[in-house]
Formats: structure tokens, C-alpha cells, sequence
């Protein structure tokens, strides 16, 4: 018991640390390093719920491949710090980002509550799923390839038309390719636009 | 370990996989020839929808991977509207290809196929994930056919807009699916509506999770329909993209978009609906939402220059008219959703194949630029003007008939119970913005015959482009005049959503 | 063939559109005489169906009852009374001399213009064919678009908004009424139990006094707006000024009466009670609608606007006739909205060829137009006193038969609106005076040749048409009384409201105990 609420504590205390240095840090680089800090807080959490499989792809997806990705654009692009980022954001949007995060962290404190609550399995209409092999790789793998096979199956095609998408978006085309120069649009919404290119 | 597939019955989906595959034939032939023969692979394309439309009319109702492919009257109605807008789109499209799209034909068409494959999967998912990835698999190839004119800026701007907002939406989608997933511990439509209500009566209230899920998902939604406040991106997607994926994204990806609303909604969360059920109701939400939709697409339309983005703001006014008819939740509110996409389709893809054909010849969308048009092109001008008045719902045309279903349906319901009577005031806000359409649809009539100086343009049509007109414009006028055979088949849909009449 | 002929009657006109449209559009003699030849033959099939017609017998004849839209329980439904006969016949009558006078003045895009004359032509006939809710609601907004072409198009200087106010009032008022007629489906298939937009069945149903009040005022707008009855007439000025003389003819002759027929198939049948409460608030506006019209007709300096507000006038005179609710009102009215047609559609006729030769239309670039023009000043005197209301013209007898009826209906009433008389003399007689007597003061005037042979044939029906009602009346009225009659029946049924034996409309009274009811019910169905 007392194992696995240091464990908690530890790994909840990352995950936020991680987060809220996220936030802080002014340059770019470090800022995905403690992203991927708060997502090996947070896996731990998942694998400690039971949750391996949840744990496993966290680690391998968000932190293995998508920040990494992330690190590759950023160093591409040369941001050294959040001044190469261009103009700070108007006050407008930055009140909607507030907002929306206030929004989002009463949510979940609510729900949360709301679950606490009653202090057993269900009071906000909450359904547990009491089951030890929940949530782990071996029944999730079952499910995926027997129940939910249907929509498995489905997201290949999903990954196909994506690919050819993101080949047609990225391809640079060649010179016989090009269109003839188009005769210029009549309107004046469309010239106007033109000039905004010079 | 004993594994156990659910029962399934790959004839239920043929349709669907044969367009899958045919959209690799798609692609495959573009390669094969180098990517040179642009006219025949538009006719391969149109032949893969006919023999598609075919198949699905031989495949029967019925269920497969348990339920969560389902062949239900709904399923097979809108999937005749999302075979028939591509039919159009492509159709339409003959003349970009030669002009535009220089590179990636093949692509060009096949994504529009796997768009389509995506709408129907969507219209028989009865289960939230395949839903939910029916949804996507729709919504991505068209972000790339949003853009697929690289060398012009605004569309790509309308790409890029199109994919950050679909994005988004759908991620709050998912979002909101997450919480009915939590409380109802199942993905299935109709097992979730049982656990809902099982959840719902023991203890007494679901509260705020219900709400916090239905505000997301309706935001969701709102998003893929263009409604209010969530609308602000149609106008620029509709004016960037090359026209023909204009068309198909107001008809296709609309369809869908109410598709997945009527299973999530109509059907997942038909408890929650009506004010006994306050403040997890959704009807008054949604109808806010449809108010706001006719009010502000039927205005701002009135201001536009641009044709395109001109039917941009009428799509979101259409949007709010359909929604009448899903929150009247009664034996006529989805048979009325129905007929009006139905019906809105010919309207459009017909308006929309005209707007392509003059931008083909003269690069130009601009209202102005159809000045004098019934001089030098009068069966076309003709055939535009026929079409706006449908959009506008003038007799004896389609959209007539589909406006008057949907405001006859709310009025049944307002009539038959007091709780519901608010509904009026959605066909009251629904009558007054249908004068001020008026106004705009009448706007390009007048540019085209009262203007006095004559049209420099003659305008050529090229034989699929008129094929899909003269398909727009029978279809308009028929099942204005005939509406029967499809008023039935529609009138099927409520029945498979537990609506029965009474 | 003859139980389709009001099918036959309705959609000839729509064929020869499509015939038009197959006609080259460089052959304007041939599109021209196509024209004219379809809607004589419209003419001639409906001169069949006056013949045919049964006169002093009850009930609608001719009827057709299809299955339209069975699931919205729609139908094609048709058939004519007295009332309905007459104003077809006058509608093909009109389209006829309309599309005649319009062989000079119509030059641009001929062929549209013929064919959006027959869409229109067939739009009215069927309006007036129709007794299923649905299908008069179709036909009444199929004629708006033709009519917004032809204002638009072929119209004045002012010509685009004119149409377009035209088509957005129109529009506004039939929304309402699509409204009211959505929530009497409903209404019905809970009475009855089954769908149907019947106006007959529809006509039986009873409805509580509230809601009466709100369909008939749904309805009573949109009508209004069409009459159009002060303050809704606003449209019609400019629409009238701004259309071509034909529009001009058809707008007065035919769709005004769509608005006053309105009130006659649908309000007064199925709203019977609220018809009554209505009484008082609609006879004033008739009443202000005949002064009013009549004092801003008096300034105006343009013929054509004079006589568009001449039309006002007169609607208003119609209003009153038809909610004095008794026989002579009503069938003054009826009688009067034929009238109304053929007097003010010669006035506008007559003012378009004057406009032909002149170009303009300001009554004072005229005078002394008698000396030179001998033949049409006879003709235009002749509708002049006819829009008047001189005895022996067919204006004397209707408009004789309105006052007779409002005045025992309602004292005050016939006296104002007996003043009205007096003002539309007035200006009618001055307007003649200044055009056509004294010297020619403006030598443009002094070669103005006199009608062709063309104008005559135009102009002779319409006199001959303008002496035979009002020296032998008693045709029509065989084919109204009983319409009429059985109009007034339609209300009684409802119990809400009572017809006494000379056929006048009363409310029952309030006070009544139920079992002074049941007698008065076993004292009718006795009878």
C-alpha cells in the first residue's frame, strides 16, 4: 500500500511539475523536453491503474514518435526562443486560451468530484468496468481484433487516404506539371488577394 | 484463449468495398498512363458510383459485425444522396482537370471516392467508434481536395482552415463520445441509450457530465454542419476550394455530418430531449443553434459578391432549416431531413456545376460577372435561375416541397403537445428569413436578365457537365411535381429511430 | 376529355410555353401569333366550360380528385363554381387582349416574354380551379415569378425595385399562409383522423374561436396584401407604373382578384366566426382604402399611377361588398371584382397605346385629345363612366348592389363609402376633362393617329362586354347566386354563425342557453 501511494505521489508529482515547467520554459527545445517528462509521470499512472496497454502507447506514440517529430520541426526551423515565435498573441485569443483552460480544469474538478462523491463504483452515471485483465494488452489486443475488428479495419482505410493526402499535400510538382499561367480572375476579391502575395 | 469473431456478412458492405477498391483502380490507372488521359479517368470514376449505386440497390437492410454495420432505411437514403453528390462533383470537375490540375488526376478522384466510402461506412455505423472513424475517413481526403489547387493561395488557405477546424471538431467529438463511453460503459448506439436511461432513472440524474458531453459533441457537429457559432469557416473553405469540392463538401459532407447527428442524437440521446428533461436537453440547444443558422446565413448572404461564398452562407442557412426537422423528433422530423438533403442535393450540385462551368470559362465568381448572362446563355441562365428558386422554395419546385416538409413536421409536433410549442418560433424565425433568401436567390436572377447590357461571355458546356446539370435540373422538377416514391422511401427512416406513428 | 377539361383549361397555356420554347427566338412574328393563338384557344376551351356549366345549380362542377401526394395527403383536386367560372373566363379574356397589345411594345426578348405570359396565365387559372389547400398554394406562388419577370424585365425606368418590393411583399404574405395552412392539416387529421388539404372537408371542421382568429388573420394578410387593402397596398403603385401595359392588365384584371377570391373560397368557409369578429376592422380598412385611394388618385400627374390608385378605390369597394355578408353585398362584389377586370384592365390598355404613340404618359403634356383621336377619346369615355359607375355600364350594378348591401348592414359604413362614389367621379371625369377637351396645347399631340385596326379589336369586346353586364346582368348572376348561396351555407354550418332566410350573416348570439341551442338546431334540420 504504502509502495504504491509513494509511487503515486512521485510519478503525479512529475507529470505535473513536468506540465507546468512545459509552460514556463522560453525555449522551445526545453519546453517538449519536460512535455515528454509529464507524459512518462503520466504512463506511470496508467501502468499503476492497471492500464498498461494506455501506459505502453503513451510512451511509444506521444513521447517516442509525435514529440519527437516535434523536436525535428522545431530544430528545423531554428526556434531558439518563444521571441523567434513572431508576434505575441493579440489579448483577445490569449483571453480565449484562459478561458478555455479555466473551462476545462472546472470540468474535469467537476466530474471528478461528482465521482468521488458517493464514494462507491457509480454516482455520476459513472460505469466501472470491474475487471482485472481490463485495460491490459492482452484484452485489449481480443477486442481489437474480434469485437472491434469492423472498425480496426476501418482505420486502414483511414491511413490510406491520409498517406495519399499528405503525398499529394508535400510533393513539389514539376515543371510540365504546373498549370499554364491562368487567365486572371475578372473580380475584384480575387485581384485584391493577388496583391496581398507580392 | 478462445477467440470469437462476431457474426458478419461481407455482402452487407459490398458497395462500400467495391468503391474502396474501385478508387485503387482509380489510382492505379492514373499511373498506367502516365497520368495523361485526365477524360478517361473521370469517366472510370463515374462508372465505379453507377456500378456502386447498383450494387447498393440489390443490397438488402440488415445488420453484420454485430450491430455495428447496420443497413437500415436511413443508411441506404443517404447513401444514395453521398453516391449522388459525387456523381456530380465529379462530373463537374471535367473542366478543372484540363484547366488546373495538372498533376494527381488520379488522386484527384479517388480521394473523392474514399470520402465517399467514409460518408458510407458513416450512414450504417450504429456504434460510436466506427462512427467516429466513418466521420474521419470522410472529412480528411477532403481537407487535401480543399487545397488541392497548390498555386493558389486561398486554396490552400481554405486546406489549411478547413483541416485545423476539422481537427478540432472532431477532437471534441471524441471528446464528448469519451463521456457517453464513461457513463454508459458501451460504444454501441442503442445499448447506450438503454444504460443512459437505466443510469438516468436510478439516480434520478446524470447532471453535469451529460451536459458537458452533449455541449462538445454538439460543438462537434456543429462544426462538420457549419451551424452557428461554429460556422465561420465555410464562406473562405467555399471560396478557396476548387467549386466542384465546394459542392461536395455542402451536400456530402453535410449529409454526413447529419447522419451522425441523427445516431448520436436522435437516436443515442432521444431521452434527453424535451423540457421535462432540463437541463440535459438538447432540443432547445440545437434549436438556438438553427435560429442563429437561418438568421445569420439568410443575412450575411444578402452583403457577398463572391457566388461562392454567397452559397457558402446559404448552406448555413440551409443547415439550420434541416435542423427543424432533426430536433422535431416525431414521425416526420428525419423523413423530412431526408427529402430536404434530397432535394437540397439536385438544387446545389446543379447550381454549383453551373458556377464551376462559368469559372472554367471565365476564371471569375463574382455576382457581377453574370450580369447580362441571359443574352449570350440563355438555357443556362435559365437552368441557374430554376435552381436558385428551388433553393429558395418557390412551387412547384423540390426545395418548395422539402421546406414545407420540414416546417410541417415541427408544426405537427407543436401541435400536438404544449411543451413543444416553442418549435413555432423556429418556423416562424424558419418563414421570415426564407423572404430575405428571396432577396439574394433573386439577386443573381436579376444580374443575369435585367441588366440591359449584353454578357461578353458565351459559356461551353462540356457533355458530363451537362449531363449533371440536366440530372440536377430533372431532379429538381420531378420530384417537385412527383414527389411520392421518395417521400415513401424517407417515410421509412423514422420507423428504424422508434418513431411510430400514432 | 370533358371531365378533364379544367386540367385541360389549366395547362394548355403551360404547353404552349413549352411549345414557344422549341420556336427559334430571332422568329418573333411566328413566336408572337403562337402566343396568341394558344391563349385563344385557352379563351375558346373556357367559353366551352361557361357553356357547359350549369347555371343555378348547387355545388362545385367539373371536379377532378386525384391522389396527388398520398402521403401528405395532397391532391389534385379541382373544380368550379359560379364565381370561380366567371373570373376564368375573364382571366382568358384578359390574357388574350393582353398579349395582343403587347405585339408593338414588347421589342426585347420576345420569346420570353410570351412565354412567361402563358406560365402566368396558367398560374391564374389554376388559382382560381383549385379546391385543395395545396395546390392553390402552389399555383398562387407559381404566377409570382412570371409576374416578377415581367415587371422586371420588360418594365419602366423603375422596373427592378418594383419587382422585386412586388415579389417580397407577395412573398411575406404567403409564408403566413403556408403557416396557417400547415397548422389546419394538423388541425384536420386530428378531427378527422386523416390527412387531407380538401378546402370542402376542411370547410366542415370546427375550430375554436382562438384559433380561427389567428389562421383567418394568416390567411386574411396574404390576401390583404394581394387585394391589396390599405396599408398593404404600397407595392402596387410602382408595380402597376413600372410594368409593361399587359403586366399592368393582368395585375389589375386578374391578381388583384386572387386576393378578394381568398377571402371568398377560404376565409369566409372555414373561419366563419372570425370572419364575423373581423367585420368591423376590415370594413373600416376598405372604407380608408376607397377614400384614400380615391384622394391620392385625384393628384397624380401620371395616367397610369392615377389609374393604379383608381384600383385601390375600387378593391376597398369590394372589401366592403363582400363583409357586408349578406346576398347583395357579396354578389355586388363578385360581380365587381369581373368589373374591376374589365374596366380598369380597358383603362390600362387604353393608357398603353396613348403611351405608344406619346411615350409618355403626364397628364398634362395632353388636352384636346378628342379633336385629333375622335374614336379612342368615345372608347376611353365610355370606360371612364364604366369605372364610374353610371347606370347602364356594368360598374352601376355592381357597385349599386355593394352599397345596397352595406347599407343593411351597416348604415355609417354605406354612407362613407357612398362618397367614394362621388371623389372616383371626380377624378376620373377631371383626368378626362384635361386630356381630351379644350384645345390641343401641345403640338406633338396634333398627328396622333387615331386606334388601328389591331387597337380595335382590343378595345370592342371590352365595350361590349362593359354594356352587356350593365343591361343584362342576369347570366352572370344565375352562375353567382347559387356560389354564393352556398358560401353563406358553408359558414352557417359550423353552428358558430347564422344565415337568416333573406341570407344574411349573423353572429349567434352569445346569451343563448344550450337549450335554446338544441331548438334552433332542431328548427334547421326541420327544414
Amino acid at each position: 500500500m504504502s509502495l504504491d501511494l509513494a509511487i503515486f505521489v512521485i510519478s503525479a508529482l512529475v507529470a505535473v511539475f513536468g506540465a507546468t515547467m512545459m509552460i514556463f520554459q522560453r525555449n522551445p527545445v526545453a519546453s517538449v523536453l519536460y512535455l515528454i517528462l509529464s507524459l512518462v509521470g503520466q504512463a506511470v499512472l496508467y501502468v499503476q491503474l492497471g492500464a498498461a496497454f494506455v501506459g505502453a502507447v503513451l510512451i511509444i506514440v506521444y513521447s517516442g514518435a509525435i514529440l519527437v517529430l516535434f523536436l525535428f520541426v522545431i530544430m528545423m526551423l531554428n526556434l531558439r526562443s518563444s521571441a523567434d515565435l513572431g508576434e505575441p498573441s493579440p489579448p483577445v485569443s490569449r483571453f480565449v486560451k484562459y478561458f478555455v483552460s479555466c473551462l476545462i480544469f472546472l470540468e474535469l474538478s467537476f466530474i471528478i468530484r461528482e465521482s468521488l462523491g458517493a464514494g462507491s463504483t457509480t454516482s455520476a452515471g459513472i460505469v466501472t468496468m470491474a475487471d482485472d485483465s481490463f485495460g491490459s494488452v492482452e484484452s485489449v489486443a481480443t477486442l481489437l481484433f474480434t469485437r472491434y475488428l469492423y472498425p480496426f479495419e476501418l482505420t486502414s482505410v483511414l491511413l490510406l487516404s491520409a498517406i495519399v493526402g499528405a503525398v499529394i499535400i508535400a510533393r513539389r510538382a514539376t515543371e510540365d506539371e504546373l498549370p499554364p499561367q491562368p487567365e486572371k480572375a475578372v473580380g475584384p476579391i480575387s485581384q485584391k488577394t493577388n496583391e496581398g502575395q507580392e | 484463449m478462445d477467440f470469437q469473431l462476431p457474426p458478419y456478412d461481407l455482402k452487407m458492405m459490398l458497395p462500400e468495398i467495391f468503391l474502396f477498391l474501385w478508387a485503387l483502380v482509380v489510382f492505379t490507372f492514373d499511373l498506367l498512363t502516365n497520368r495523361k488521359k485526365e477524360t478517361a479517368i473521370g469517366y472510370l470514376t463515374l462508372v465505379g458510383i453507377l456500378i456502386t449505386g447498383v450494387l447498393l440497390a440489390f443490397t438488402g437492410y440488415g445488420r453484420g459485425f454485430g450491430n455495428m454495420f447496420f443497413n437500415d432505411p436511413m443508411a441506404r437514403f443517404f447513401k444514395i444522396i453521398f453516391l449522388g453528390a459525387a456523381f456530380m462533383a465529379v462530373g463537374s470537375s471535367f473542366g478543372i482537370l484540363k484547366q488546373r490540375i495538372r498533376n494527381h488526376r488520379g488522386e484527384y478522384f479517388g480521394l473523392i471516392l474514399l470520402s465517399t466510402v467514409g460518408m458510407m461506412f458513416l450512414a450504417s455505423s450504429q456504434e460510436l467508434l466506427s462512427l467516429y472513424i466513418g466521420l474521419e475517413l470522410t472529412t480528411i481526403p477532403l481537407f487535401v481536395l480543399a487545397a488541392f489547387y497548390k498555386d493558389d493561395k486561398l486554396s490552400v488557405e481554405a486546406g489549411i482552415k478547413y483541416f485545423i477546424v476539422g481537427a478540432f471538431s472532431s477532437a471534441l467529438l471524441l471528446y464528448g463520445i469519451s463521456f457517453l463511453y464513461g457513463m454508459s460503459g458501451t460504444t454501441d448506439i442503442v445499448q447506450m441509450k438503454i444504460n443512459l436511461a437505466i443510469t438516468h432513472l436510478t439516480f434520478t440524474n446524470i447532471g453535469m457530465t451529460l451536459v458537458i458531453a452533449v455541449v462538445t459533441m454538439l460543438a462537434g457537429i456543429g462544426y462538420k454542419l457549419g451551424l452557428p457559432p461554429f460556422h465561420q469557416w465555410v464562406p473562405d473553405v467555399y471560396e478557396g476550394s476548387p467549386t466542384p469540392v465546394a459542392a461536395f463538401l455542402s451536400i456530402g459532407s453535410k449529409a454526413a455530418g447529419l447522419v451522425a447527428f441523427a445516431k448520436i442524437f436522435v437516436n443515442g440521446l432521444s431521452a434527453f430531449h424535451g423540457p421535462e428533461m432540463l437541463p440535459n436537453d438538447w432540443g432547445q440547444l440545437v434549436a438556438l443553434m438553427a435560429i442563429l443558422a437561418m438568421v445569420l446565413g439568410n443575412t450575411v448572404a444578402i452583403w457577398q459578391t463572391n457566388i461562392k461564398r454567397m452559397l457558402g452562407y446559404s448552406s448555413i442557412a440551409q443547415a439550420g432549416y434541416i435542423m427543424i426537422g432533426m430536433v422535431t423528433m416525431n414521425v416526420y422530423g428525419l423523413s423530412s431531413v431526408a427529402f430536404y438533403m434530397f432535394a437540397y442535393m439536385f438544387a446545389n450540385m446543379g447550381a454549383f456545376a453551373i458556377v464551376t462551368v462559368f469559372e472554367d470559362k471565365t476564371g471569375s465568381t463574382q455576382i457581377a460577372s453574370y450580369r447580362g448572362l441571359s443574352k449570350s446563355a440563355p438555357g443556362l441562365s435559365l437552368t441557374l435561375a430554376i435552381f436558385l428558386l428551388s433553393l429558395a422554395g418557390i412551387p412547384p419546385l423540390a426545395g418548395f416541397l422539402a421546406k414545407y416538409y420540414v416546417f410541417a413536421a415541427a408544426v405537427e409536433k407543436a401541435n400536438s403537445a404544449d411543451s413543444a410549442s416553442w418549435l413555432y418560433w423556429l418556423v416562424g424565425v424558419g418563414l421570415i428569413t426564407t423572404v430575405f433568401s428571396l432577396y439574394y436567390y433573386a439577386n443573381i436572377i436579376k444580374q443575369m436578365y435585367f441588366s440591359r447590357e449584353d454578357s461578353p461571355y458565351k459559356i461551353p458546356v462540356s457533355a458530363p457537365a451537362m449531363m449533371v446539370i440536366a440530372i440536377c435540373l430533372i431532379g429538381v422538377i420531378l420530384f417537385g411535381v412527383w414527389p411520392e416514391p421518395i417521400l415513401q422511401f424517407a417515410g421509412d427512416i423514422p420507423a428504424s429511430f422508434g418513431f411510430i406513428a400514432r | 376529355m370533358e371531365s378533364q377539361i379544367l386540367t385541360l383549361v389549366t395547362f394548355f397555356p403551360l404547353l404552349g410555353a413549352a411549345l414557344l420554347l422549341l420556336i427559334p427566338k430571332e422568329r418573333h412574328d411566328s413566336v408572337k401569333s403562337i402566343a396568341l393563338i394558344i391563349s385563344f384557344i385557352t379563351m375558346l376551351l373556357s367559353f366551352w366550360l361557361y357553356a357547359m356549366f350549369e347555371p343555378l345549380a348547387n355545388g362545385m362542377q367539373f371536379e377532378i380528385n386525384i391522389p396527388w401526394v398520398a402521403s401528405l395527403g395532397i391532391s389534385y383536386h379541382m373544380g368550379i363554381d359560379g364565381i370561380s367560372l366567371l373570373l376564368i373566363v375573364m382571366t382568358t379574356v384578359l390574357n388574350v387582349l393582353a398579349i395582343l397589345a403587347s405585339f408593338n411594345s414588347i421589342t426585347q426578348n420576345v420569346k420570353g416574354y410570351y412565354i412567361s405570359m402563358l406560365l402566368l396565365a396558367t398560374g391564374m387559372i389554376g388559382v382560381f380551379c383549385s379546391l385543395d389547400l395545396f395546390l392553390f398554394y402552389v399555383f398562387w406562388e407559381v404566377m409570382l415569378f412570371p409576374m416578377y419577370f415581367i415587371i422586371g424585365l420588360w418594365g419602366g425606368v423603375r422596373r427592378i425595385y418594383a419587382a422585386i418590393k412586388f415579389v417580397l411583399f407577395t412573398m411575406f404574405g404567403s409564408l403566413l399562409m403556408l403557416v396557417a395552412i400547415l397548422y389546419i392539416l394538423f388541425e384536420y387529421q386530428s378531427f378527422a383522423g386523416e390527412y387531407s388539404f380538401d378546402m370542402l372537408k376542411l370547410a366542415q371542421m370546427p375550430l375554436g374561436h382562438q384559433a380561427q382568429l389567428w389562421l383567418f388573420g394568416a390567411f386574411a394578410l396574404a390576401f390583404a396584401i394581394k387585394v391589396p387593402l390599405w396599408p398593404f397596398h404600397t407595392w402596387l403603385p410602382d408595380a402597376h407604373v413600372e410594368a409593361p401595359t399587359a403586366g399592368s392588365v393582368i395585375l389589375a384584371g386578374v391578381l388583384l382578384k386572387m386576393g378578394t377570391y381568398g377571402f371568398i373560397r377560404i376565409c369566409m368557409p372555414m373561419f366563419p366566426e372570425a370572419t364575423v369578429t373581423f367585420i368591423p376592422y376590415i370594413s373600416v380598412l376598405s372604407l380608408i382604402a376607397i377614400i384614400y385611394g380615391a384622394l391620392v388618385a385625384m393628384v397624380q400627374k401620371d395616367v397610369k399611377s392615377l389609374v393604379a390608385f383608381s384600383s385601390v378605390s375600387h378593391m376597398g369597394f369590394i372589401m366592403l361588398g363582400l363583409f357586408a355578408l349578406n346576398l347583395q353585398g357579396m354578389e355586388g362584389a363578385v360581380l365587381q371584382m369581373l368589373n374591376h377586370g374589365i374596366s380598369t384592365g380597358a383603362l390600362f390598355l387604353l393608357v398603353g397605346m396613348i403611351y405608344e404613340r406619346r411615350h409618355t404618359r403626364l397628364i398634362d403634356q395632353f388636352g384636346g385629345l378628342a379633336k385629333v383621336m375622335p374614336m379612342f377619346s368615345a372608347v376611353f369615355m365610355i370606360v371612364t363612366l364604366s369605372s364610374i359607375g353610371l347606370p347602364l355600364t356594368n360598374g352601376f350594378v355592381g357597385e349599386f348592389l355593394i352599397l345596397l348591401g352595406t347599407f343593411k348592414a351597416n348604415v355609417w359604413y354605406a354612407v362613407i363609402a357612398a362618397s367614394g362614389v362621388i371623389l372616383s367621379a371626380c377624378y376620373m371625369l377631371w383626368m378626362y376633362q384635361r386630356m381630351f377637351y379644350g384645345k390641343i396645347t401641345n403640338k406633338e399631340n396634333e398627328g396622333l393617329k387615331d386606334l388601328s385596326i389591331r387597337e380595335k379589336i382590343i378595345v370592342i369586346p371590352l365595350v361590349l362586354l362593359i354594356f352587356w353586364i350593365g343591361v343584362y346582368p342576369k347570366p352572370l348572376f344565375d352562375r353567382i347566386e347559387p356560389a354564393v348561396k352556398q358560401v353563406m351555407n358553408q359558414m352557417g354550418r359550423s353552428g358558430t354563425v347564422e344565415v337568416d332566410e333573406d341570407f344574411s350573416i349573423k353572429p349567434v348570439l352569445a346569451d343563448r342557453t344550450a337549450e335554446q341551442e338544441l331548438i334552433v338546431k332542431a328548427e334547421k334540420e326541420g327544414e
